[in-house]
């Protein structure tokens, strides 16, 4: 799990987006707000708003739902399990309460696999 | 129109297609790369990449080629960004092979040069498309050795929180990241949230602009802050560092005690805390009535430096139960910090009375939720003294049913040493100033108990005060014979200072004031022992008393061979920040009180801020901390940045020329030689960062767009937040571990 993870916020240009993705090597963006996850944005959104030269958008315009949410205690094959079945690159970790405290990427899921 | 050729990368990690899976899954997590590309007889055919290691999970056996993304998409590296975009989004691919036409024309051959990944393909979108949303977002962490200012606010607070970062999470709406930051160094936001004298505001940069009564409202975000967090039921899980078997008794649990032991047990020490009283927090919840502050919010503080493994004895007094030879004997070091919390009586006629009572006395019974012996619900009331004690005293009479309360001071009612807005709140709900005047004697009717208190009037024009503290020289009192006059009473209270309740035969050096005799850092003259807090300085502030927590903590930690002190922090955390120039339309603003007719029992008069009163206040801060990014490759020394600078806080510096340097900088933001198409000049820019304001005008004049603004943080890495009710605990340190 990475505790420190890259998040948005619904009034995030989509240039600020892409800029996070890219430097935290992310294809998928939770967006938060009041320590609650919106959705996410997606990597495939920003780059087809770009082609089409709509990059005037904010997160809030592009968000996916849902992304899933799993508690810190969820087993690596649950993960993968559930990283194949939404198709998603990322799972928020949360609370019960559904406070983000982390997010589950594919290569963190991937690394906990190959060390294995 | 940018081509692919911009953001082409070389051919990475590669991998056979007959590689079985799980090889392939090491290899990839080895090379540190996103994906590795897959090659049959020097073609690349395919991509495998953390998603097909994610199908592979199962059956890892098989070979790469059975699980890798093909065909891979290709485009020619002439051509346009938005095409790579394109086929990106087409085929839901996050790579695409990248190929060059070769040979003469009919006869042309394309041949595999690179590869364009989405992370290159975003990364220049993110650069070059303007931010129409702006918003300041976390973006990793990397040391760049920029120059780190710090800002006026963190500078002037004796424990230099980093008020700036905290503020500007407030105004982003990341309430939590904002209360976190607050406790990497202030284990009482609660408290100091709302009782601070905020010397940051003081000193606050806003303030300097706009004027001080429009610094910005730092004490009231803190608390903004904290009661967002309380609200959510969390708490900090702190990352200790292994215990060191070495235990260090710490004496007192008001804020120094209570700090130093939260540092101390941070730091892998056993904690063993005595208080002579039977709940913890020392001054704060013994001395500062509860109206002042949340009980609730501050009993989740000392709560969450309790659940470190600090072991606590209550009525335990030192001194007296236990004797310091003990604890010198028992423990590794020992720390005292039991504050001042005796109030002192004036030894005039009456005195004994048994209706006369110290300001502290009173106000530590009315803590206990008791009301003191002899108090007259319904009967008048006499506070001798002019300060925040007397202040509290005289407020919680009132709270507590007296029908008419008198403040009694010699300072005249312009000088009075209560600070704030106490005194305005205290006569809004009937308090009655009576100044200028010394306390004579305190009369007592035939049965022996207080019937007033008799004052002399002082002459006012010859009353001195110290030019630095404001306080009253009291060598310069003259009474006036002949003013004698009486204030009909049934109850006197003292607020007439505080004196240290410590026995003197414990060897604990002293001074000639009686206080106890240490350095800034703790030290006393017995190796072993140290001491802070009020009982080295006096009675002094709240954060003060934090400061010397800190410190005595460190000083301790140090005395006890750790070659590290914990506040030495590598991570340097860059965030970049976003300008709040609309901030300059708002003015400060106080948080609401209760109106005067709801604020007669002892309920909290302090009303929290809504969001956008937090926002909009929090929006008006400067951001001092933020630094100018130069890139010194693209400046040219144009010195357009020094013309435009409305504070003239920049200074370009170009050898050989005469140019203006006025501004008084020293902190060199960028230092270039340029090229033969300039002239080979060579130069630097220089900031004062106290002039500064973070206008970013410079950022917007610069012709080669090569200032930009960051911020530099060192994180405490140490805190991770939880909710107070722990939630899968053991899951998470399970996960943590298989991860």
């Amino acid at each position: 799990m990475s505790g420190q993870f890259a998040f948005c916020f619904p009034s995030t240009s989509l240039a600020q987006a892409a800029r996070m993705m890219a430097q935290n090597r992310v294809y998928e963006l939770p967006v938060i707000v009041d320590q609650r996850c919106l959705g996410y944005v997606s990597y495939l959104d920003i780059l087809q708003r770009y082609v089409r030269g709509q990059l005037g958008a904010k997160a809030a315009d592009l968000v996916r739902t849902p992304l899933p949410e799993v508690r810190p205690d969820l087993p690596v094959p649950a993960a993968v399990r559930l990283l194949r079945e939404s198709g998603r690159q990322l799972l928020l970790v949360t609370t019960t309460a559904g406070m983000p405290v982390g997010a589950l990427t594919a290569r963190d899921v991937s690394r906990a696999m190959a060390a294995a | 129109m940018p081509t692919l050729s911009k953001v082409l990368q070389p051919i990475g990690e590669t991998c056979p297609a007959d590689l079985s899976a799980a090889d392939a899954l090491k290899r990839l997590t080895a090379s540190g790369s996103d994906a590795l590309l897959v090659v049959t007889n020097g073609s690349i055919v395919g991509l495998f990449g953390y998603r097909e290691a994610l199908a592979a999970y199962a059956d890892g056996s098989g070979p790469v080629e059975q699980y890798m993304r093909r065909p891979l998409p290709g485009r020619n590296v002439a051509d346009s960004m938005e095409s790579g975009a394109d086929i990106m989004y087409r085929e839901d691919t996050p790579v695409v092979l990248m190929t060059e036409d070769e040979g003469p024309l009919f006869r042309k051959t394309s041949r595999t040069v690179g590869i364009v990944s989405a992370y290159e393909v975003l990364e220049e979108i993110g650069k070059t498309t303007t931010d129409t949303a702006s918003n300041k977002v976390f973006t990793g962490r990397k040391d760049l050795g920029l120059n780190v200012p710090v800002s006026p606010c963190q500078r002037a607070c004796p424990i230099h929180q980093d008020i700036a970062a905290y503020v500007d999470y407030v105004s982003q709406g990341r309430y939590l990241d904002s209360w976190l930051v607050i406790h990497e160094t202030n284990p009482f936001p609660s408290m100091l949230g709302r009782l601070c004298n905020h010397p940051c505001e003081t000193d606050c940069k806003r303030g300097w602009v706009q004027g001080p009564e429009n610094a910005v409202s730092i004490k009231s975000l803190k608390r903004f802050a904290t009661d967002y967090a309380w609200a959510r039921r969390v708490k900090i899980d702190w990352q200790r560092a292994p215990e060191n078997g070495k235990r260090v008794a710490v004496v007192g649990s008001g804020p120094a005690g209570m700090t130093a032991a939260q540092d101390l047990r941070l730091m892998g020490y056993g904690v063993d805390l005595y208080e002579r009283e039977a709940k913890l927090g020392g001054l704060l919840s013994a001395s500062i009535p509860h109206f002042r502050f949340d009980l609730d919010q501050l009993n989740w503080e000392i709560q969450m430096i309790v659940d470190m493994g600090v072991n606590v004895f209550l009525n335990k007094n030192v001194g007296k139960d236990v004797k310091i030879a003990q604890l010198l004997n028992d423990y590794e070091a020992v720390f005292l910090s039991v504050g001042m919390m005796t109030g002192r009586i004036l030894p005039v006629p009456g005195s004994d009375l048994p209706e006369v009572i110290s300001a502290m006395e009173f106000l530590r019974v009315r803590s206990y939720d008791v009301i003191p012996d002899n108090f007259p619900r319904g009967g008048d009331v006499v506070v001798i003294g002019g300060g925040a004690v007397a202040t509290d005293a005289a407020q919680t009479s009132i709270k507590t049913g007296a029908r008419k309360v008198w403040m009694v001071s010699i300072e005249p009612a312009d000088r009075l040493p209560a600070f704030g807005n106490e005194l305005v709140e205290a006569r809004e709900i009937g308090l009655t100033l009576h100044t200028g005047v010394i306390v004579n004697a305190i009369k007592a009717d035939a049965s022996g108990h207080v019937n007033g208190v008799e004052f002399i009037r002082v002459d006012e024009t010859k009353l001195e005060f110290d030019p630095e503290s404001g306080k009253l020289l009291i060598n310069t009192v003259q009474k006036l014979p002949g003013t004698e006059h009486v204030i009909p009473c049934r109850y006197a209270i003292f607020a007439s200072g505080q004196i240290m309740d410590f026995p003197q035969d414990q060897g604990v050096p002293l001074t000639p004031r009686k206080l106890m005799e240490a350095d800034t850092g703790g030290h006393t003259k017995i190796g072993k022992l140290f001491a802070g807090g009020d009982s080295v300085e006096g009675p002094s502030f709240i954060v003060n008393a934090i400061a010397w927590g800190h410190r005595a903590a460190r000083s301790i930690n140090e005395f006890l061979g750790a070659a590290v002190p914990r506040d030495a922090k590598p991570l340097t955390v860059i965030e970049t920040t976003d300008d709040h120039r609309e901030a300059d339309y708002y003015l400060r603003e106080e948080p609401p009180i209760l109106p005067a007719e709801k604020r007669m029992d002892m309920t909290p008069v302090e009303l929290p801020w809504n969001d956008e009163q937090a926002i909009t206040a929090a929006l008006r801060c400067f951001q001092c901390d933020t630094v100018h990014h130069v890139d010194e490759s693209t400046c040219i020394l144009c010195g357009a940045c020094d013309d435009v600078c409305p504070e003239k806080a920049l200074d370009v510096v170009v050898y050989g020329e005469s140019r203006d340097t006025s501004s008084g900088g020293f902190v060199e933001i960028c230092n270039t030689v340029l090229g033969e198409e300039f002239g080979g000049k060579a130069g630097k820019i220089l900031v004062n960062y106290d002039r500064c304001t973070n206008c970013r005008i410079c950022e917007d004049h610069c012709p080669v767009n090569c200032i930009t603004f960051q911020r530099v943080r060192f994180r405490d890495d140490a805190m991770q937040m939880i909710p107070l009710t722990p939630v899968a605990s053991g899951g998470k340190v399970a996960a943590k571990a298989a991860l």
